[in-house]
């Protein structure tokens, strides 16, 4: 599992560690167990400030996703398969929020939104199943062009 | 320029044992109280800065700021004209040597005994310096690629600055003092020592005061940013308060006068119907109040680091050059 | 911290204090192998301008050595050892020490070979109270050269100007003072206006 964080983004950067952290476990990219990167790997990987992953790995926790084993690190908690579901349902609900509002700031309507969706999902090859493979999110906000 | 404090002073808490924002204020790592200096054209005025423990403080400034003249101030090099410096709780003034002995600093330049081997600069450099941890002196010079058989004049920059760094670390300091300490490396050789500080940050809980151009770099580790112009310091805050206080406004065109604003223009520009404004002082609840004023506020924008930092200092510039004018 | 110092002086300098060393203990050999064959005035006048040489060497030599203390520093502009965790005083003390413990290596070499050669050579007495005072003058003048030059190049940007104005502060200035024609060898070393022409007449009288 490779993290990666965005420091221009206006989201904070212990958010964008717990985000991610929480979207791999609602798509079973880690599971029950897992070890989680000590504090101080993470940090050097990320290359930020050891406060801030502290910070995301006392959110987690205090959410119930991780525990910690004295002496050992973090670990991923057993997620019942009703919080799971409703992990992802958020995960999705971040993206698609995320995605409307953009739309909507440019203008767009529910009903072109809607078509559209049913649109790409009809093309996509498989019908999403390779969605995997896809490139990474952009970035959160685009910058438009002044008019 | 006056000094505009983008934060409260901070309250008295005890600052977490692990995450957050350290805001101590209690025996801060590092606290200078009205630092002054004139240096040849150059004065520095009044400059008062905390760093508390534990923290990241990344100090910003355009060339000439007076950056590299505090830092120096700070460990004795110079002394002020007027003002205080405390590090680790030890007088920089009375106790220059003792308070030196808690530092770890990379200067902008580092000079050291060129005529002697890298191995034997390591040697050297111990005797001064009781907590020298000779096991983790051999190990950061292996992370760092130092080659103890090379003499010090024939190191490169990129490899006088992983030495410098060698040497301020290997002495495990409760401080560290960064002049520009990634200035003129390749990104391969900033990775390894931004990575080093950051390993080395977590394991000692050391506080960090480090100036540098490499905004984008600072941002992705700082907690506090202080903002370095013409001499003086013009903002001291958290990072996140930083950034949320700095946006650019889309508003339409023709809005109104700019002396009932409850925030800080720093500028404004026409763009076709719109004007764009880059404001300090913003809070979300605001764009209520510009409403009420008339004001049709089109957009919020975020910015990042480096564009806070530019619109505050070119709002600066802007204001110098409005009273001058 | 003054055994490293020393240490480092030395790994700087060893090939200076070697050849300093070689120098140095061959002249009063070369001296007595010169006197042994018996003296006229002549040669006596020509012994003595070569003490006198020798100790313009020492000298000058120590002058040199106490200027080039700082050269490492002067390069880097004085920011790594300024920022070392050490008092200034101190500082200065311990380098200060530390150049000094070679060259007083140097002339206790000198002196050494002196006295060997007094030893085993016969030297007349007058031979300008050789080795006692000499030794005592060539110490004396060379303490004080390497003193000047120190505290001088410390302050100063160019070492060679500090090293300078010590030996023409030891050299020049009394024999002008003194307005002595003639020797100027002896002038400036005898003027009482020289501090060394006053070390050299007490130890004269000591060595009597």
């Amino acid at each position: 599992m490779l993290f990666s964080i965005e420091a221009s983004s206006p989201v904070p950067i212990y958010a964008q560690v717990v985000a991610q952290v929480r979207a791999a476990i609602a798509a079973g990219e880690l599971r029950a167990g897992d070890a989680l990167p000590s504090v101080r790997q993470m940090a050097a990987e990320l290359r930020v400030n050891p406060n801030t992953v502290a910070q995301a790995y006392r959110e987690l926790e205090h959410e119930g996703l991780t525990y910690v084993q004295r002496g050992q690190g973090t670990f991923v908690a057993e997620v019942g398969p009703e919080r799971l579901a409703g992990e992802r349902t958020q995960v999705a609900r971040a993206l698609v929020e995320r995605m409307l509002h953009e739309a909507f700031r440019l203008g767009l309507t529910p009903a072109e939104m809607r078509d559209t969706v049913d649109a790409c999902l009809a093309t996509l090859p498989g019908g999403g199943a390779r969605a995997a493979t896809l490139p990474a999110d952009p970035p959160a906000s685009i910058a438009i062009p002044f008019t | 320029m006056d000094r505009i404090s983008l934060s409260d002073p901070p309250t008295p808490e005890a600052a977490p044992a692990r995450g957050g924002v350290p805001t101590s204020a209690a025996a801060p790592a590092l606290r200078t109280r009205g630092l002054s200096r004139r240096l040849g054209g150059f004065s520095l005025r009044d400059v008062s800065l905390t760093v508390p423990v534990g923290a990241v403080y990344g100090l910003l400034g355009p060339n000439g700021a007076g950056k590299t003249t505090t830092l120096r101030l700070v460990m004795g090099l110079l002394r002020p004209d007027a003002g205080e410096v405390e590090v680790a709780g030890i007088d920089g003034l009375r106790h220059g040597a003792e308070a030196r002995g808690k530092v770890g600093y990379v200067p902008e330049r580092p000079a050291l005994p060129d005529w002697m081997t890298v191995g034997r600069a390591m040697r050297h450099h111990a005797v001064f310096y009781p907590g020298w941890d000779a096991a983790y002196a051999a190990e950061l010079a292996r992370r760092l690629g130092v080659d103890p058989a090379r003499r010090v004049r024939q190191l490169s920059k990129g490899e006088t600055a992983r030495l410098a760094l060698l040497l301020a670390l290997a002495h495990r300091p409760p401080v560290l003092l960064l002049d520009e300490p990634t200035d003129g490396l390749d990104a391969v050789a900033r990775r390894t020592l931004t990575e080093l500080l950051l390993e080395y940050v977590s394991d000692s809980g050391a506080s960090v005061l480090v100036s540098s151009h490499l905004v984008h770099e600072l941002e992705r580790f700082a907690d506090w940013v202080g903002v370095m112009d013409g001499g003086r310091l013009v903002a001291e805050t958290p990072l996140e308060r930083f950034r949320g206080s700095i946006k650019r406004l889309r508003v339409a065109a023709g809005a109104t006068a700019e002396g009932s604003l409850p925030f800080h223009l720093l500028s404004r520009e026409p763009r076709g119907r719109e004007e764009v404004w880059a404001v300090r002082g913003w809070e979300p609840a605001m764009a209520d109040a510009l409403a009420a004023r008339g004001v049709e506020l089109r957009e919020v924008v975020d910015l990042d680091l480096e564009d806070c930092y530019v619109e505050l200092i070119r709002g600066d510039a802007r204001k110098e050059a409005a009273h001058a004018g | 911290m003054l055994a490293e110092l020393i240490r480092a002086e030395w790994d700087r300098r060893a090939v200076g204090v070697l050849l300093m060393l070689g120098v140095f203990l061959a002249i009063p050999l070369r001296y007595a192998a010169a006197l042994s064959d018996g003296l006229s005035d002549d040669e006596l006048q020509a012994a003595q301008r070569f003490a006198w040489m020798v100790l313009m060497a020492v000298v000058a030599a120590a002058a040199v050595w106490g200027a080039q203390v700082w050269a490492p520093e002067r390069k880097g502009r004085w920011g790594y050892t300024l920022s070392l965790p050490v008092g200034r005083v101190r500082l200065f003390a311990l380098r200060y020490a530390a150049g000094l413990a070679w060259l007083a290596l140097v002339v206790a070499a000198l002196a050494a070979a002196s006295y060997t050669v007094a030893a085993t050579a016969q030297l007349p007495r007058f031979v300008y109270a050789y080795p006692g005072s000499f030794t005592a003058w060539v110490a004396a003048e060379s303490w004080l050269a390497y003193t000047a030059s120190f505290v001088l190049a410390a302050r100063w940007e160019q070492p060679g100007r500090a090293a300078l104005l010590v030996l023409l502060a030891l050299f020049v200035l009394p024999r002008v003072a003194g307005g002595a024609l003639g020797s100027w060898a002896w002038a400036s070393a005898t003027s009482p206006l020289s501090p060394f022409g006053l070390v050299s007449e007490v130890t004269l009288l000591l060595g009597r």
